[in-house]
């Protein structure tokens, strides 16, 4: 399954970046063992009364470790970017996150010897190399790690218990350690780094592969939408030209025979083509929907528009609508001018939408206000009505494709429950929302705010 | 004597039903399936109005016909009526983009188009 492989080396990718981020946030935290380094030699020896801490060999690997990290820091950023522009090579970032770790616990275990040995409590410090190490690298190494963790410690122990090597006694009144206080320390230790990566590196398998199915997941989902709207684009224009030729025919029958039709035959064959009209009003707006849709992957060109001039323009193709149904159209804008980075086409149908249903759903005799207002820097548009209004059980619902609320069919038959859908796309596709506000048989009132250019 | 009407479109059905609406109203109508015909029969009948479909086989072959019979010397004169489905995607135009200085045509008028519609659009293109 050539399909499923593209999918798998897909995965690694964001994960190569992990890795990488991971090593950089690891070497940042070095620089704080560097402070603390630096800190312990006079704390230890001025506040904790440690005087026999051996200062200088503190020093001396506080300096190297810094040095270290400076190097680390020029080959984290060599392995960021490499030269030939291609994504950082994972062996080599595994590589130089191992050495990091092989470097680090000897630095550690040298630190520890010269300030008590096994009597430092800060010898529980290799515990973060262990998690560290379950995190970036595979199980396998992070149990080598643990492995080194604990040989260290316990070669520290036992050479100092033995004399091999001097121990480093933080002051004068800690005495050698028993035999059975060494053996317990490394069990300690053994005992620890090992709990500790077996929990970590099982959560951390349980998580890749939880972001593994979920970015599968998404993948599917991403790739059905595409066919999704592929199939509306497509099924929409098939549809359309039939529908287009059986309404054309039906009208020019009504027009051409009516006279030997008869009444009764004429009124059918006019409401047959209302009928072929609400078809095409419907793959119109699937067609709208599949586009808008199509258009969140693509950006397309956008510029800064007027939106205020765009309404008042726009508004004047409803002033004939409104004034059939005798509907008073109330429109005010901000003194100043509206700029919003949009297309005419996304706006307009935006516009043409809410302000279609406003007239729609408001009885004759009401009214339908257009409002554009600045807020901060954001502008409110404002379109109301004092229309049947939506029941309030039907509000979450308002946006949702082909929902159409009760009280909305029940008052005409027209309307294909895409106009809504279709709007929310757009506005949230130029980064702003949508809200609507109603009392039934009251009217409605839709609020869109979007970000000002 | 009763206004000639060419009709290009290459739907038969189309072209029947507006044949049949503007017959019953006293025109004399022919018809042709596509560009390049349309365009001969153009050239030999001299007719009073052309309708012209956009979408034909190809996407743009309306608008090229259109262009060829606005360059012709004999043909400039007749005014053309395009029919299109082009401007489906929103009822609410004012770009000026779209603005019909950007057809070389008379009127344009989208399908289906309204038996009173396409009556009155005819009429009100002979009376120019």
């Amino acid at each position: 399954m050539p399909d499923h492989e593209v999918g798998i080396t897909d995965l690694l990718v964001p994960r190569r970046a992990e890795l990488t981020e991971r090593v950089a946030w690891f070497v940042r935290l070095r620089w704080l063992a560097v402070g603390g380094m630096l800190l312990a030699v006079p704390v230890g020896k001025k506040l904790l009364g440690f005087e026999k801490i051996d200062g200088q060999r503190i020093l001396a690997l506080a300096g190297a470790l810094f040095l270290l990290n400076c190097c680390y820091v020029l080959i984290s950023r060599a392995l960021h970017r490499p030269r030939d522009g291609g994504s950082p090579d994972l062996r080599k970032v595994e590589l130089f996150a191992k050495a990091q770790v092989l470097l680090d616990l000897l630095i550690l275990t040298a630190i520890l010897h010269y300030s008590g040995g096994i009597r430092n409590p800060f010898s529980f410090y290799y515990i973060f190399h262990v998690i560290i190490s379950s995190i970036l690298l595979s199980r396998r190494s992070a149990y080598g790690v643990a492995a080194l963790c604990l040989g260290l410690f316990g070669a520290m122990a036992l050479l100092e218990h033995f004399g091999v090597l001097s121990a480093h006694p933080l002051n004068a009144l800690q005495q050698k350690p028993s035999a059975g206080y060494v053996l317990t320390a490394i069990m300690a230790m053994g005992t620890t780094l090992f709990t500790a990566i077996f929990m970590a590196t099982s959560i951390m398998q349980r998580l890749k592969q939880k972001e593994d199915e979920l970015e599968k997941a998404w993948r599917e989902v991403k790739q059905l939408e595409a066919t999704k709207s592929r199939f509306l684009v497509l099924v929409s224009h098939e549809m359309r030209s039939p529908i287009v030729a059986i309404r054309s025919m039906l009208d020019a029958l009504g027009v051409a025979y009516s006279k030997c039709l008869g009444e009764k035959a004429v009124e059918m064959l006019s409401r047959a083509s209302e009928r072929a009209d609400s078809l095409l009003t419907l793959t119109k707006d699937l067609l709208t929907l599949a586009r808008q849709q199509s258009m969140q992957e693509h950006q397309t060109e956008q510029e800064i528009v007027d939106l205020a001039a765009l309404t008042r323009n726009g508004i004047l193709l409803f002033k004939a609508e409104a004034d059939e149904k005798s509907i008073v159209l109330k429109e005010s804008y901000p003194e100043k001018a509206i700029g919003v980075r949009t297309d005419h086409d996304s706006m307009n149908l935006v516009l043409s939408n809410l302000i279609s249903n406003a007239i729609r759903y408001t009885p004759a005799g009401g009214q339908v206000g257009v409002s554009w207002q600045l807020e901060g820097r954001r502008a409110m548009l404002k379109v109301s009505d004092t229309g049947i209004g939506i029941p309030e059980s039907e509000l979450p619902h308002m946006f949702k494709e082909f929902f159409r609320a009760e009280n909305a069919r029940k008052f005409t038959a027209s309307g294909t429950g895409l106009g809504l859908a279709i709007t929310k796309n757009i506005v949230e596709r130029l980064g702003g929302t949508i809200a609507v506000d109603s009392r039934l048989n009251e009217g409605s009132t839709f609020t869109v705010m979007l970000p000002l250019a | 004597m009763s206004k000639k009407v060419l009709i290009i479109d290459d739907d038969p059905d189309i072209v029947e039903a507006e044949k049949m609406i503007l017959e019953s109203h006293g025109y004399d109508v022919d018809s042709a399936s596509d560009g390049e015909s349309g365009l001969a029969k153009a050239e030999k009948t001299k007719p009073d109005l052309i309708i012209l479909d956009v979408m034909m086989s190809t996407m743009d072959q309306g608008f090229q016909v259109a262009y060829k019979l606005k360059q012709s010397p004999d043909l400039k004169k007749i005014p053309v009526l395009m029919a299109t489905s082009v401007g489906q995607v929103t009822k609410f135009k004012f770009d000026p983009k779209t603005d019909s200085d950007f057809l070389p045509v008379e009127a344009y008028i989208e399908k289906p188009i309204k038996p009173a519609d396409l009556i009155s659009t005819v009429e009100r293109l002979l009376r120019a």
